[in-house]
């Protein structure tokens, strides 16, 4: 008998996926959110290789954003696993233009780490993450609706949106149209 | 090419995900990478300070 066919496996209002998908989204909403905290309480802006990482993990968000929208799916953890390698990747090349002996690396660090240095390792975690969650969506049944039902679910979507408008109100500022300064000081938009 | 390109897209991307626009949403995050990924290879053309 496919065990499939039995209606009882599928009237799970939730699952453990869909708990853990709201869980990572919130993970990437502290992250973005710390970033914007060291941004706007400290001064630090963010140079162009870090905002090309937070892109990174908003592009991670959004695979989570999926399946937190649409049910859990393969496709949208490929989504979220592609944003983590491209996180990965651009965190690695900042990590690698600081590693000379002497080089002090650029802005400020958290628990000993500049925050590229902790991108390079969140985007690897979030890579094994994702390993442990697809195994999870073979082993499990799927619950009978997606986490957006619950009003956990759609709040923390709401965040990650406004988390991304104010990434892009906070980019248009700081470099206008064109590329950004490498060392930036000051909001081109704002002229302080 | 904008350096807020990317955020702009990932929020038409995150939007239609909220409204149900699967594809948009697809396409807007193909965008959002394709352009991250252009904008990496702008600012990454110095060589590293590596030696072996």
């Amino acid at each position: 008998m496919n065990p499939s066919h039995l209606s009882s496996l599928r009237d799970r209002p939730t699952s453990a996926g869909n708990v853990l998908n709201v869980l990572a989204l919130l993970a990437v909403c502290a992250s973005l959110g710390i970033a914007f905290y060291y941004q706007l309480a400290l001064g630090e802006l963010p140079c162009p290789l870090c905002l090309l990482q937070r892109a990174g993990m908003i592009l991670t968000g959004i695979g989570l954003m999926m399946n937190v929208r649409f049910g859990v799916r393969a496709a949208h953890y490929g989504v979220a696993l592609a944003g983590a390698l491209a996180t990965g990747v651009i965190a690695l090349r900042q990590v690698l233009l600081h590693i000379a002996p002497g080089d002090a690396g650029y802005g400020s660090t958290f628990l000993g780490l500049h925050f590229y240095t902790l991108a390079a390792l969140s985007a690897l975690a979030a890579v094994a993450g994702i390993a442990l969650l697809l195994m999870l969506k073979s082993w499990e049944a799927p619950a009978s609706s997606p986490a957006w039902k619950s009003a956990g679910g759609k709040l923390v979507c709401l965040l990650f949106i406004l988390l991304v408008a104010a990434n892009l109100a906070s980019t248009v500022l700081e470099c206008g149209g064109g590329a950004c300064e490498d060392d930036p000081t000051y909001y081109l938009l704002l002229g302080k | 090419m904008f350096m807020y390109l990317p955020f702009l897209l990932a929020l038409l991307a995150v939007v239609g995900i909220a409204i149900g626009w699967k594809a948009f949403a697809y396409a807007m995050w193909l965008g959002t990478l394709g352009v991250s990924l252009w904008w990496f290879a702008f600012h990454a053309t110095s060589p590293l300070p590596l030696s072996f």
